[in-house]
């Protein structure tokens, strides 16, 4: 099975001196193609700072990071937001949609930074946003939308882009329990059927229990691996 | 780049009340600068073209020495053949050969110090316009055997009306003192208090019949081509270098250069007031930024690459322009129509600006190619007020942005 994220030995310190804290210590993760992966812990046990850290948004102090075949420490700037653009899939807790769009536009915007032809794009947004149970709200925009309707933009968003992993941020934090289940379903579909790899950082039992694999994280440390 | 233009004009009217004030401001910025620029072109422009068609032509000539001492002996050299030289020379429209001298005009209820000009009525005419400023009575058309044509401020210093007795006192170029006693035949307000309270118009007969001769001191010519005076003058001064010739822009230098010195505060103005507007613009899409920082970090997190982003806020300033300059420009137009038309009337200070030779109705002016660099201006402006502000957005951190709210 293909390795998409790998983790060796990686430390992240904010702040210096007495004030530093080790927001991860000494964290090595492998998450291979199609897993379902849960990273939980409690705040500030470094979920957070990880998954950043595995959606080329932070760097290590000290570690490496290999993404998608790409030790992420080799690329400068520009060549990160290329490399992000094109392997991850982001969804954030408070969806973060572009409110100026609509949901269609919102769905294909990755796309569009990645010049894929018109065609291809309004064929992969139709599709996904019917699949989402959307359809007959693509014009609509984000603020016309209930927040399990923009979480599922941002999945599809996320998705369409076809990137190598979806890495999600808390993303049933805002929803009530049917989006939540909805989006849940949704997720696993797709990771069952496209084999699609996805990693949440969560506090949610509902997510816990639907992960293949959670990793308990506290103080910085993984504290337990646990496969399903 | 369809995208980021849409999302950028989308990006401007998420707060329809903000980008109307900005918008708005750069309407009135421009409206306001071409309203000055008309009023002050049409001020100038019609000082210059007062002077030119009531006072002194396109082009006058007069003796070497005439400026250094006016003595009524300072003739214009070889008049015949110069005068021949004129008529045949197809530039000149016409021109008028004139006697000049410094004279005392003295009437019942006072005594001024006057320029006395012998004129041919008809050919003065032909060069210069004052007849159709005239507020009573003719050109020089009388019956009388001395007729005078006055100015409205001189007639009011000295009490003159039509038919009015005045005495003039000169120098005859024996060196005699004549006097002789003129009717007022015709009064004339050119609007410049400083040529019509010291100007009057006699036939050159009178002074043929007075003095026994009609001396040349100036010749005012009007060329059939305003802008080629300088070329003409230069070319005639060569021919006939025994006189000065002169275009009213080499004899009057300080008008010249307030007609170019207008230009130039025109467009110090003009800079002015796009600085204004531009920290206008840098300050409402710097807020703008400051406002969405989140979203930014989420356009960096998924891939939007900084030129992107600077191009998407420099397009959001450049909507302002490419939706205010228009507006402004328009208004601007309709306001040149209008005034250019119509006139604008400041015969509030009418009096005082007829003191300096301005008319109180001013008639907006501009040349055609003030509404391109305007709208090249205001484009350029507005490219440069998203500069900073994209700047900002650039160097946000994708996380911490990400986080803020």
């Amino acid at each position: 099975m293909k390795k998409v994220i790998e983790t060796i030995k990686v430390h992240k310190i904010f702040g210096e001196g007495e004030i530093a804290v080790h927001a991860l210590n000494d964290v090595s993760i492998q998450i291979n193609e199609g897993e379902f992966t849960a990273l939980v812990g409690p705040s500030g046990s470094g979920k957070t700072t990880l998954l950043n850290m595995i959606g080329g948004l932070d760097t290590p102090n000290s570690g490496n990071i290999i993404l998608n075949d790409q030790d992420i420490a080799e690329l400068n700037k520009s060549e990160m937001t290329n490399f992000r653009q094109k392997n991850i899939g982001f969804v954030f807790q408070a969806y973060n949609l572009i409110p100026v769009l609509s949901a269609y536009e919102n769905a294909e915007f990755i796309m569009l930074l990645q010049d894929i032809p018109t065609e291809e794009r309004k064929e992969r947004v139709y599709k996904l946003l019917k699949e989402v149970g959307l359809e007959g709200k693509e014009d609509n925009k984000p603020g016309e939308l209930s927040g399990g309707q923009q979480q599922r933009v941002a999945v599809v968003r996320a998705l369409a882009a076809k990137p190598a992993y979806i890495l999600a941020d808390e993303p049933t934090a805002n929803l009530d329990s049917t989006s939540t289940k909805d989006l849940l379903d949704l997720m696993a579909r797709l990771n069952q059927e496209e084999n699609m790899t996805f990693v949440f950082s969560t506090h949610d039992q509902r997510v816990i229990d639907r992960a293949k694999r959670v990793i308990y994280l506290d103080d910085g440390k993984i504290v337990n691996d646990e496969q399903r | 780049m369809n995208t980021i233009i849409k999302i950028a004009w989308r990006n401007c009217w998420r707060n329809p009340l903000r980008t109307s004030i900005v918008i708005l401001s750069i309407a009135l910025g421009i409206w306001s600068s071409i309203f000055l620029m008309g009023f002050s072109t049409g001020l100038v422009n019609q000082r210059v073209d007062k002077m030119i068609h009531l006072e002194i032509g396109d082009i006058q000539i007069h003796s070497t020495t005439f400026d250094v001492d006016g003595d009524i002996t300072n003739t214009i050299e070889n008049i015949e053949a110069l005068a021949k030289s004129l008529k045949s020379n197809e530039d000149i429209h016409s021109y008028s050969a004139r006697f000049k001298t410094e004279a005392y005009a003295v009437s019942p209820h006072g005594q001024m110090g006057v320029k006395l000009l012998g004129v041919d009525a008809i050919a003065e005419q032909q060069v210069l316009n004052l007849e159709t400023r005239l507020l009573e009575g003719t050109f020089l058309e009388s019956d009388n055997t001395y007729p005078i044509l006055v100015g409205k401020k001189l007639a009011e210093e000295l009490h003159l009306r039509m038919n009015s007795k005045i005495q003039l006192n000169f120098t005859d170029p024996n060196t005699m003192q004549v006097s002789k006693n003129f009717k007022v035949c015709g009064i004339f307000s050119a609007g410049n208090e400083a040529f019509d309270g010291t100007t009057v118009f006699v036939p050159k007969e009178t002074i043929q019949r007075i003095i026994g001769s009609v001396p040349i001191h100036e010749i005012i010519i009007k060329t059939k081509n305003e802008t080629q005076a300088d070329l003409l003058a230069a070319n005639i001064q060569q021919k006939h270098p025994e006189n000065l010739i002169e275009s009213w822009k080499t004899r009057y230098p300080e008008i010249a250069y307030g007609v170019e010195m207008m230009d130039s505060t025109m467009y110090i103005l003009m800079s002015i007031i796009i600085a204004a507007l531009l920290f206008g613009i840098i300050n409402t899409l710097t807020m703008s930024i400051l406002e969405r920082k989140k979203e930014l970090g989420i356009l960096m997190a998924v891939g939007m690459k900084k030129w992107n982003i600077r191009l998407m806020i420099v397009f959001e300033s450049l909507v302002y322009g490419i939706v205010g300059g228009p507006i402004g420009i328009l208004l601007g137009y309709l306001t040149m129509q209008y005034f250019g038309n119509k006139g604008f009337d400041l015969s509030g200070f009418g009096e005082g600006l007829e003191s300096f030779g301005y008319d109180p109705m001013v008639y907006f002016e501009i040349a055609p190619q003030y509404y391109i660099i305007y709208t090249l201006y205001i484009l350029f402006a507005t490219f440069i007020g998203g500069f900073y502000p994209s700047r900002i957005a650039t160097k946000l951190n994708p996380i911490e942005a990400i986080r803020s709210i």
